[in-house]
């Protein structure tokens, strides 16, 4: 049986095997499948409740995941500021030495979920070695407006 | 297994995602080129396990399958005489989970997380292997075998 605190090594090691027998697009498209196919608790979660939706889809998992992280919601935006990613940790901490781009999954795999439903995203590798990212997504539609101009102000303006 | 990597919390939904992985592997590149990948992976996945067989026996995979099985709650059965190590996997908690969850079990998921990835570590320690599978797919019983 492969554990699943053992997942993360294979994980890591099947990017490697499917890079180095079928190329680096083998790897993209094994990302786009987990994407579209696997991370469906995520969709929903987005698609039902957006910001909140993406809180409480990361609430649970790094909450079984571990790692050192701060989240962030507010009306118009959802921060995950990863200090020290669970997953990178393990891979530090065995002798698995990490795929050269293995940070790359987690934009490949949440990115097009989220603006699927119409949010921006930024997504900042900071440090793959110590597993440091930043995802900063926004809600275009809840973003501050313009203080209205004398023209608007006017009553009856149009 | 690592004691670092028995220590963890246990996050079960990789089991679906490995499940779900070995199905597009398997639709992309064929079920030989599947298990071949796995058994490569294997090999350095588990080189630790490999070399500790190498010196410590048979005793050394009925702990790390011992511990990695009853860490995630599941339930196994040991029985060891000279040169041969059986055990019963009562209770698999990957297939479990599974299964549990709904998703359909891959048709790819014991041949290749099970079988290829255990062959290729008892190849690797020198060892003789072979797994019986029962109609309860969280039930099967390992067999390894020293060289007489």
């Amino acid at each position: 049986m492969i554990s699943c605190n053992e997942f993360i090594l294979v994980y890591n090691e099947l990017f490697r095997e499917l890079h180095d027998r079928h190329g680096p697009a083998a790897v993209q498209a094994l990302w786009r499948f987990i994407s579209e196919t696997y991370c469906t608790t995520l969709d929903q979660a987005v698609r039902d409740d957006g910001l909140r939706g993406m809180h409480r889809y990361w609430t649970h998992t790094l909450g079984e995941e571990g790692g050192r992280y701060h989240l962030t919601l507010r009306d118009d935006e959802f921060i995950i500021d990863m200090h020290a990613c669970p997953s990178v940790a393990k891979l530090r901490h065995t002798h698995v030495a990490p795929y050269a781009d293995y940070c790359g999954h987690c934009p490949a795999l949440y990115q097009p979920i989220l603006e699927r439903y119409g949010f921006d995203v930024e997504f900042s590798i900071i440090d793959p070695r110590r597993g440091a990212c930043r995802l900063h997504v926004r809600d275009p539609r809840r973003q501050p407006q313009p203080a209205p101009g004398p023209a608007d102000a006017r009553p009856g303006g149009a | 297994m690592d004691d670092y990597l028995l220590q963890l919390p246990l996050h079960r939904s990789f089991h679906r995602a490995l499940n779900a992985i070995l199905d597009h592997l398997a639709r992309q590149y064929g079920a030989a080129e599947l298990a071949s990948m796995f058994e490569a992976i294997a090999r350095r996945v588990y080189a630790p396990l490999i070399a500790a067989v190498g010196t410590g026996g048979l005793a050394v995979l009925a702990r790390h399958y011992t511990a990695v099985i009853r860490r995630e709650d599941g339930d196994v059965a040991v029985r060891q005489s000279a040169g041969c190590l059986e055990l019963d996997v009562l209770c698999d908690p990957a297939v479990r989970t599974i299964i549990d969850h709904g998703d359909r079990l891959s048709p790819h998921y014991h041949p290749v997380a099970i079988n290829a990835v255990n062959r290729a570590i008892a190849q690797a320690a020198g060892l003789a292997y072979r797994v019986q599978f029962s109609e309860d797919p969280a039930r099967y019983t390992h067999r390894w075998e020293q060289p007489s």
